[in-house]
């Protein structure tokens, strides 16, 4: 074998064997054996360049070995499932069996929650980084009982709104929508109008509405009247 | 009478400490049991256990490494572990809805732990949330995949979900999967 084919063959391996390591995948893809036999194949004419790469590859291989002999243990343990065959098992069970099997082998915690000085010091974090909020000047509360009629808080007739209504829902269509993108579809102008109109679609149960507090995520869904949920929930715009 | 004064005033020391959070995660570590309740801590820790478990509870101790561990322990491994008070008995699907639970969260629950153990303890965050597309919707695979996250039972590790120290502290994970697998 020619000096330069060796090399090639050297860093094939190193490849290979990186790709294991770094990768964490199945290290029996490593034929050992015939790795071992085709390094020692060009032994006899090495210069100093290909011992060291040889050397190198020896020692990737080893690593190898030490992978392979780790998988070894843990198929060898009872904790060592297929992944497939475990999908296929999870995915023939139904719900209650599913959280039946869970609930045979948890123990919940018992613990009693109370303020800690790290939960102290981040709520003390978070109300110091609050924006401020203030109406602007001159823009009061209204007094009680001024905006009691539709018309006063929409300038538009009944028959307008419900149009809108009907509009806005065939928007919606079937699936999940993101309510920010929803109520900001037509440019901040129309935002709060759309909200508001909105707000008369849930109120009816023809939409419901999905938070994620966590990612601050709202989705909105076509609903049946039937599905309407007996609270209130507030949306900022 | 005085010794058995003081006996009485530990073992109230340890519920203190074993129940009432005074860090993020619940439970306490050996050696903060032992700087409080002094050297022969474990004794303490072993009457109390007696009296807990005729409550239904017991004592749990869980390594860093997340293997359980027995009172009888070296020290050295007790003094890094974890102690904590958990239930002793089976909870009943009835009872785990009165503490907050819905079928659809346990069994979401344990699709994710199976899918990571199946997967040598990380699994990409992609295949778990496929695997749970077919079976919840898919607005609930993120809002339950983040309460999960959120209560310590799976941890994010770069783009790979590993099991978090809940599971560890509250589940039997050889004796789980044997379940999954003979349901």
């Amino acid at each position: 074998m020619s000096s330069s084919r060796y090399a090639e063959l050297i860093e094939r391996i190193i490849r290979l064997c990186d790709e294991v390591i770094g990768k964490n995948i199945d290290p029996f893809v490593v034929d050992v054996r015939e790795s071992l036999r085709r390094l020692r194949e060009g032994l006899s004419e090495m210069d100093e360049k290909t011992l060291v790469m040889n050397m190198a590859a020896l020692l990737k291989i080893i690593y190898v070995i030490a992978l392979q002999q780790e998988d070894v243990k843990k198929r060898a343990s009872r904790l060592y499932l297929d992944p497939f065959l475990m999908e296929v098992r999870l995915m023939g069970l139904d719900r209650e069996r599913l959280a039946e099997a869970f609930l045979k082998a948890f123990r919940p915690v018992a613990e009693n929650e109370q303020a800690t000085m790290g939960c102290m010091r981040l709520a003390y974090g978070y109300w110091a980084n609050l924006r401020e909020y203030s109406l602007p000047e001159g823009a009061g509360v209204p007094e009680a009982g001024m905006l009691n009629t539709l018309a006063e808080i929409l300038p538009m007739e009944e028959a307008d709104l419900e149009r809108e209504m009907e509009r806005l829902l065939s928007e919606i269509g079937r699936g999940m929508i993101d309510y920010y993108d929803f109520v900001g579809r037509e440019g901040e102008e129309r935002k709060v109008f759309r909200a508001l109109v909105l707000s008369f679609l849930m109120m009816r149960g023809l939409v419901g509405v999905v938070q994620d507090p966590l990612k601050n995520r709202v989705w909105i869904f076509r609903s049946r009247p039937k599905n309407i949920g007996r609270h209130s929930v507030a949306l900022p715009i | 009478m005085e010794q058995e004064e003081r006996i009485r005033s530990r073992v109230a020391r340890a519920v203190q400490l074993l129940f009432f959070k005074s860090h993020r995660i619940p439970g306490v570590k050996g050696w903060e049991l032992k700087k409080n309740l002094g050297p022969g801590y474990l004794s303490i820790i072993k009457f109390l256990n007696t009296r807990l478990q005729d409550l239904g509870l017991t004592i749990k101790i869980v390594s860093d490494d997340g293997r359980e561990l027995s009172m009888s322990e070296d020290e050295s491994r007790l003094s890094t572990a974890r102690f904590y008070v958990t239930l002793r008995d089976e909870l009943s699907l009835t009872a785990a809805k009165t503490m907050g639970w819905s079928i659809d969260e346990i069994a979401g629950l344990a699709v994710v732990i199976s899918t990571i153990v199946s997967r040598k303890g990380s699994a990409p965050v992609k295949e778990v949330e496929e695997i749970l597309r077919k079976k919840f919707p898919e607005w609930r695979v993120r809002l339950n995949l983040s309460k999960y996250i959120k209560r310590g039972y799976i941890a994010e590790d770069g783009n790979n979900l590993v099991l978090g120290w809940r599971t560890f502290a509250e589940l039997d994970v050889e004796k789980f999967i044997h379940y999954i697998l003979s349901a």
